[in-house]
């Protein structure tokens, strides 16, 4: 019943300014919506915005539930890691998919695992500063070995 | 003795605000980037080197490393509980999710020594080819890491965790169980990483560890360590925990470059 009712909530903030519909076109100047706080698509945008940033920033740490979702969205982006090696018709689009895959864990495991999110960001720095090293070794590796 | 803790902790603090330890911690973590960029840069030089097989093509098994690579990644899954537990001042479920994390980079482990073991009955040694000098020193540096990680875990599960000598020897019981299941699974027949052991033994071995691993988790329910004492000592447990993510992302970029980049690699064209 609360699932309903959320939803429902979605919908109000998605397609309501007050009472009136989104797309109705206003006769009088009383008419025209004069909300606050509203994006283009109402305001469940800005909702969800400050929901992303409640979950990954406010209080320090996350939730037992918070860094389970992490997890289940690491494992998710495995599997599809390994679903993508078995898909011929890719080609050479395979190796940046992959790298972008990989890419896209190494941050989520960085930033909440590792609790940079919610550090000092000297913390980033440091770190950073290493691995843009390690990445121009690697590159200069690569570029030398070409000749 | 929480008076002591305090002045103990504040020792650790200097201009930046930041705990020293975990400045240093950060500082080992980005000069460990460059130590696996070499050898990651090392192996994909002279990818496609080797004069004679076995070729990646031939041995490398995603499916099998899929899994290992989805245990390792709840590990680090089960690490960040672990900490968020203990900084709630919750030390039991800490512990059993400390316990959990060890358990979870130990199986890997079990999985890194098979897979070591399939590949020289194949013919893969460090001295057969490029593949095989290259593959072996950056995965063996990575599963030496995971042991020291592993034992550092379980460091700190025994002298932070627990504080009475009953505990810890339940846990030492623990862990003994837990390493006579890992060895029992090693020496039974569809592994074969320990040939030739008959399988009532195996099954004796196995049986025993899974009945001493139970007794000892039960028993470790409850605890007699005072309320405040783990979260004091978190910080310990996050350095570890740091540790930890820092292999998992590191064998994030090492299945994904070694394995599924390279998997389909054949022997080279001569004459190129």
């Amino acid at each position: 019943m609360s699932l309903i009712k959320k939803i429902k909530q979605i919908w109000i903030n998605t397609m309501f300014h007050g009472t009136k519909t989104y797309f109705d076109l206003p006769k009088n100047e009383y008419d025209i919506p004069n909300p606050q706080h509203e994006g283009p698509f109402g305001s469940s945008l800005s909702k969800s915005i400050s929901l992303f940033k409640k979950l990954t920033r406010s209080g320090g740490h996350g939730s037992p539930a918070f860094y389970l979702i992490i997890g289940v969205i690491l494992s998710i982006l495995t599997y599809i890691e390994f679903a993508i090696f078995y898909v011929e018709s890719l080609g050479v689009l395979m190796v940046p998919i992959l790298i972008i895959l990989s890419l896209g864990k190494f941050i989520l495991v960085v930033a909440f695992f590792m609790h940079l999110r919610f550090d000092n960001k000297l913390l980033t720095y440091i770190f950073f500063s290493g691995f843009v090293l390690a990445i121009l070794i690697f590159l200069i590796l690569m570029i030398l070995q070409a000749f | 003795m929480s008076e002591v803790i305090a002045a103990h902790d504040e020792a650790h603090h200097n201009s930046t605000g930041i705990d020293t330890r975990k400045l240093l911690m950060w500082l080992f973590l980005g000069s460990d980037c460059l130590f696996f960029g070499s050898f990651i840069a090392t192996y994909l030089v002279y990818r496609n080197r080797s004069l004679v097989g076995p070729y990646p093509s031939e041995i490398l098994d995603i499916p099998l490393t899929t899994i290992s690579t989805f245990v390792l990644l709840m590990s680090s899954l089960a690490m960040v509980l672990a900490l968020n537990y203990t900084q709630r001042d919750k030390p039991v479920a800490g512990r059993y999710w400390t316990l959990i994390t060890a358990c979870l980079g130990a199986i890997f482990l079990g999985f890194q020594v098979y897979e070591f073991n399939h590949f020289v009955n194949l013919g893969l040694t460090p001295k057969t080819n490029m593949f095989g000098t290259t593959f072996f020193v950056l995965t063996g540096f990575h599963g030496a890491h995971v042991t020291f990680g592993v034992l550092w875990l379980l460091t700190y599960a025994f002298s932070c965790l627990t504080t009475s000598l009953k505990e810890r020897a339940i846990l030492i019981l623990s862990i003994i169980g837990f390493l006579m299941i890992f060895f029992a699974v090693l020496m039974s027949d569809w592994l074969h990483v320990i040939p030739h052991v008959p399988f009532n033994t195996v099954m004796a071995i196995g049986g025993a560890g899974v009945l001493i691993l139970l007794i000892s988790l039960i028993l470790l329910r409850k605890t007699s360590t005072p309320k405040g004492i783990a979260v004091s000592q978190s910080m310990n447990l996050e350095l570890s925990g740091l540790y930890w993510h820092f292999v998992d992302i590191v064998w994030i970029v090492i299945f994904t470059i070694i394995y599924l980049v390279s998997a389909k690699d054949v022997a080279p064209i001569i004459g190129m």
